[in-house]
């Protein structure tokens, strides 16, 4: 077979193949390029071509294949662009996805919302000694000021100088320790979040529940700095325009203490004929400055530095969300999938 | 604790126009907070545990006057001035002894009044006393409860001739341990011991002081004369009775927070006022006062310094001084050095703070700025945790379709011994709330099953929970450790492969970590609710550290507790970075009969040992005993070609054979 034979063969195979339209590609595909196809039996030709044109035919034969291939790309893409159209109406199918529970959500919130205003996230013992839990909070043993907290104790018995282990009732046991970790040396702003436990249970109460505790200490700290640490919180997690405001009223281990309002966002703050506020606000913790006794406790110089706490409760926080309608706090620690999976 | 004050019987001490809501609104912002206003008429009032001075109608008009002044509306306290005691001319009784064999005693008023007459109170009395939850009686009675209510001082009736007729002593002494008593509701209790009583002088307990009275010696219908009494005692020994006994009346209530003892005298004038105008009564006796110490109060200095860096703004002298004067203190500023002697109904005032706090809140709360501190940050990290990588863990296995759960850390007894640890090796509460919330858990995984048993109606459950468990320790708080924990539904290689999916996340094998688990012999089983136990070892060049441990339920659940801090302490926050390979590979396939008993996962990694070509070694599919294996050939440095994959190959069959008896299925 002369050189001129060959490349006629390889462009009439290609002109075919240019022509091809209409036949489906992956078809076309076993025509020319199959185990049997068309290009195959080109190929088998080279037994006819002269030992010193072989190289020259196998590169024709390459040049032919890939122009080929190409062909039935551009083809196999034509095809699939006209194909029928898919109904987008079909229902989605969905992987298994799991949930975070909605107190976890709530707490990556706000510590986050902490953490860009400089807190440090800490965790401490949720059985703690009485000595961090109320001793070292200006609370003395049989002081009134306990009975605000029902308090479980652990059946053992006290330690000679830390007192009886208890269930921490609120997250103020982490104060203290924090002092004691920084070695008393302040800059201090830690954000404390735990589980706290209280002998109580109802609708907005479970034995279990959240709190979260900032703390700040340093030199020059006022109620200024309180006010402006609620209401950059108020807005970064009700959204803006919520305000936040402080009330008297009484903690042993802060001294001016306060009540801590926001603006209820579901009225606008003002009130009117709102069935989830009182009078355009919500009550949603305590806070206070640093009582000077609570400082001392933690080796803190209270003539020298000052510093302001505050401690609510996770779930009451995040139940105030404008939409989220939650009215019984004991779904969260039900277990129950058909509530934890809507989150 | 709060207090029911109706809007009339408050404005008998206060002149103000105020309206009722604007009472609400500015005594809630510096003062007792009012929580809501009943049927427009009635103040619900939340007065904190230090201000036992505005426990009453009057303590409240007090504050009122001083805030709603501050907030530019004209208010006044009305002044109330009562007769002095005077013995009636005709009338002439012994006041009984009085013994004192305590000095927790700090003062004690007393008069006898004769000839009283039993008749219903007033029509606006009961009508008031309903309205803040008292059961309205007869005027003798109602009137303790009135004035106590009006003006916050607790005070007494006894039935004269009763205590006349025990011998007319009484003696004020504490109790010793195990002595009956019947209160005036007619309950029985016996004392505790230490607790101040009144005997007489047989020994017989006639009244509990500052607490509630004795069934022996209180008013009845048949009542001719009665000694009217007010004491003030120890707070701190009206506590332990109060709260030992467990009788919480408005009386101990109010006793026990130091009510002011000055304010005996008042409330003693206003009660003989009553008896004479209500229960025609009359002083039969003379004022009886024992007042051994008065105390006055300690002044507190504090320099104006203070006041700024607490409020963050300065205030004047002239308005330091008036807002303090307003409160009825005396004040005086000499070189900016503030002293203040706070009045006797304000013990609670006793530091700077204090100072700082009247100042602050009758300045207004809401009329200081508000504004983000600035100065240094605290750079110092808590170090047994690291919150991100907690994040990353939960969010990454909740996106692999595990739920995450919070359960209560208290269980039930059956919880509690299906952890493997013995009852007595738990903590346990001493006043549990509910008998399945009694235990502290050694372990997440209980509960988790438990949850999982709860939702029949899920078909697949994945669950997770992060938490704290509690092993008790000799005399110290317990060992509290996070853990990781996940029970599932799914077969074992699926939970197993999405904990290798997490452990990839952490990077743990990019850092030439791997994975082993060491599977316990049978006896070595704790959980009872398990049938096969394995810990998981992370295994470095040198060392293998233990991160947590595997179960096997026997519902064929897969359990896993990992040790949160073991598990960060392999974790890594990027991966080592291999260089890439530019060589091509060769992928086969080889497929062998195995033994019952054989160990796939040491098979395969015997099979990546035979040479260090062989990159990556996967169970492909298992069928029947078949399972093929798909082998990944590649040299770093040329390109291998099937000859020279073929001795590899010869070796690989050569090891199933020899160490696994693994046949291969066809010819190589």
């Amino acid at each position: 077979m002369s050189q001129q034979d060959y490349i006629k063969i390889c462009q009439d195979l290609l002109s075919q193949a240019n022509q091809e339209n209409d036949t489906k590609a992956e078809d076309l595909r076993v025509k020319y390029l199959g185990k049997n196809g068309l290009f195959k039996n080109l190929s088998a030709l080279i037994k006819e071509v002269p030992n010193e044109q072989k190289k020259a035919f196998g590169q024709e034969l390459n040049k032919t294949k890939s122009k080929i291939e190409e062909k039935l790309k551009e083809i196999e893409q034509q095809q699939k662009t006209t194909q029928a159209k898919i109904d987008l109406t079909l229902p989605g199918k969905k992987a298994k996805v799991g949930h975070l529970h909605p107190i976890s959500q709530a707490i990556e919130e706000i510590s986050q919302i902490f953490e860009r205003i400089g807190f440090n996230r800490v965790r401490y013992p949720e059985v703690d000694f009485d000595y961090y839990v109320f001793e070292a909070l200006n609370m003395p043993k049989n002081h009134p000021a306990r009975d605000e907290w029902e308090t479980f104790f652990i059946d053992t018995p006290a330690h000679e100088k830390m007192g009886k282990i208890v269930l921490t009732t609120h997250t103020s046991n982490g104060q203290v320790r924090e002092m004691e970790r920084l070695k008393s040396k302040p800059p201090i702003r830690m954000i404390n979040v735990a589980r706290t436990y209280r002998r109580q249970s109802d609708a907005t109460h479970t034995q279990m529940f959240h709190q979260f505790e900032g703390l700040v200490v340093d030199k020059g700290i006022n109620i200024q700095h309180l006010k402006g640490t609620l209401d950059y919180f108020a807005e970064s997690f009700y959204g803006p325009g919520t305000k936040s405001r402080i009330r008297p009223f009484h903690f042993k281990f802060t001294e001016p203490s306060f009540e801590v309002d926001f603006s209820c966002h579901i009225c606008g703050g003002t009130g009117k004929n709102c069935r989830f506020c009182k009078s355009g606000w919500h009550e949603v913790g305590g806070a206070g400055m640093v009582h000077p006794n609570v400082l001392r406790a933690g080796g803190i110089d209270p003539d020298v530095y000052t510093g302001f706490a505050f401690g609510w409760g996770v779930e009451r926080t995040y139940t105030l969300k404008k939409g989220l309608n939650i009215d019984d706090i004991r779904l969260f620690y039900s277990g129950n999938l058909e509530f934890l999976e809507q989150f | 604790m709060n207090i029911l004050i109706p809007d009339k019987w408050l404005r008998e001490h206060l002149q103000t126009k105020a309206t009722k809501s604007d009472i609400q609104k500015y005594l809630s912002l510096s003062g007792p907070s009012v929580e809501r206003i009943y049927d427009n008429e009635v103040y619900d009032i939340e007065v904190t545990t230090n201000r036992v001075d505005s426990m009453s109608v009057r303590g409240v008009a007090r504050e009122a006057a001083t805030i709603l002044k501050r907030a530019g509306i004209a208010a006044q306290l009305k002044d109330v001035k009562f007769q002095e005691i005077k013995k009636h001319p005709a009338e002439n009784l012994p006041l009984p002894e009085i013994i004192y064999e305590t000095d927790e005693v700090h003062r004690v008023l007393a008069v006898v009044m004769t000839g009283v007459k039993h008749v219903d109170s007033p029509e606006i009395m009961k009508q008031r006393l309903e309205v803040i939850g008292v059961n309205a009686h007869e005027a003798l009675i109602d009137i303790s409860n009135y004035i106590t209510h009006e003006l916050g001082h607790p005070c007494h009736v006894f039935d004269y001739d009763k205590i006349m007729n025990r011998g007319g002593k009484i003696i004020i002494k504490e109790a010793t341990k195990g002595k009956k008593f019947t209160t005036l509701d007619g309950a029985e209790y016996e004392t505790i011991g230490g607790e101040i009583v009144f005997e007489s002088e047989s020994g017989e307990i006639i009244d509990l002081p500052a607490i509630k009275g004795t069934l022996n010696t209180c008013v009845d219908k048949n009542t001719k004369s009665i000694l009217f009494w007010i004491e003030s005692l120890d707070a701190k020994k009206v506590r332990r009775a109060s709260m030992g006994h467990a009788i919480r009346t408005v009386a101990a209530q109010l006793n026990e927070k130091n009510v002011d003892p000055n304010l005996g005298k008042e409330v003693m004038e206003y009660g003989v006022k009553l008896f004479e105008k209500l229960c025609q009564a009359k002083v039969a006796s003379e004022l009886y006062d024992y007042f051994p110490n008065h105390q006055i109060p300690k002044s507190v200095a504090l320099k104006m310094e203070t006041i700024k860096n607490y409020l963050g703004i300065e205030l004047k002298e002239s308005e330091i001084k008036e807002i303090l004067h307003d409160l009825d203190c005396q004040v005086s500023i000499k070189n900016n050095v503030v002293t203040v002697t706070p009045p006797t109904f304000r013990p609670d005032i006793t530091i700077a703070a204090d100072v700082i706090e009247e100042l602050a809140r009758i300045y207004g709360y809401h009329n200081l700025p508000s504004k983000l501190m600035d100065g240094e940050l605290s750079v110092n990290p808590d170090p047994n945790t690291n919150y991100q990588l907690e994040s990353l863990i939960k969010h990454f296995l909740a996106d692999q379709g595990y739920q995450e759960i919070y359960s209560y850390s208290l269980i039930s007894e059956k919880l509690a011994l299906d952890s493997g640890h013995q009852l007595n090796k738990h903590l346990k509460l001493a006043n549990p709330l509910k008998e399945e919330n009694t235990y502290l858990r050694r372990s997440l995984i209980p509960s988790l099953i438990e949850i999982i048993d709860n939702n029949p109606s899920q078909k697949e459950m994945s669950v997770f929970e992060l938490a704290f468990i509690y092993n008790p320790k000799e005399n110290d708080l317990p060992e509290q450790t996070l853990k990781f924990s996940l029970v599932s539904n799914r077969a074992y290689c699926q939970v197993k492969g999405d904990l290798l999916n997490l452990f990839d996340r952490l990077y743990i094998f990019s850092h030439d970590q791997e994975l082993i688990i060491d599977e316990k012999i049978n006896k070595d089983i704790q959980m009872p609710i398990a049938k096969q136990e394995a810990d998981f070892l992370i295994k470095t060049d040198k060392k293998q550290k233990k991160i947590g441990e595997l179960m096997i339920l026997k519902n064929n659940f897969t359990a896993i507790e990992l040790d949160l801090k073991s598990l960060i302490a392999v974790s890594k926050k990027y991966p080592n970075y291999k260089k890439l390979i530019k060589t091509a590979s060769i992928i086969e396939d080889l497929t062998f009969t195995l033994n019952k008993n054989t160990a796939v996962g040491e098979l395969i990694s015997a099979f990546k040992k035979v040479d260090k070509r062989i990159k990556k070694v996967e169970l492909l599919d298992i069928y029947e005993n078949n399972y093929s294996f798909s082998f990944i050939f590649q040299d770093e440095k040329i390109n291998m070609s099937s000859e020279e994959v073929e001795p590899i190959r010869q070796n690989i069959v050569k090891i199933g054979q020899d160490e696994f008896k693994a046949k291969l299925v066809g010819q190589i």
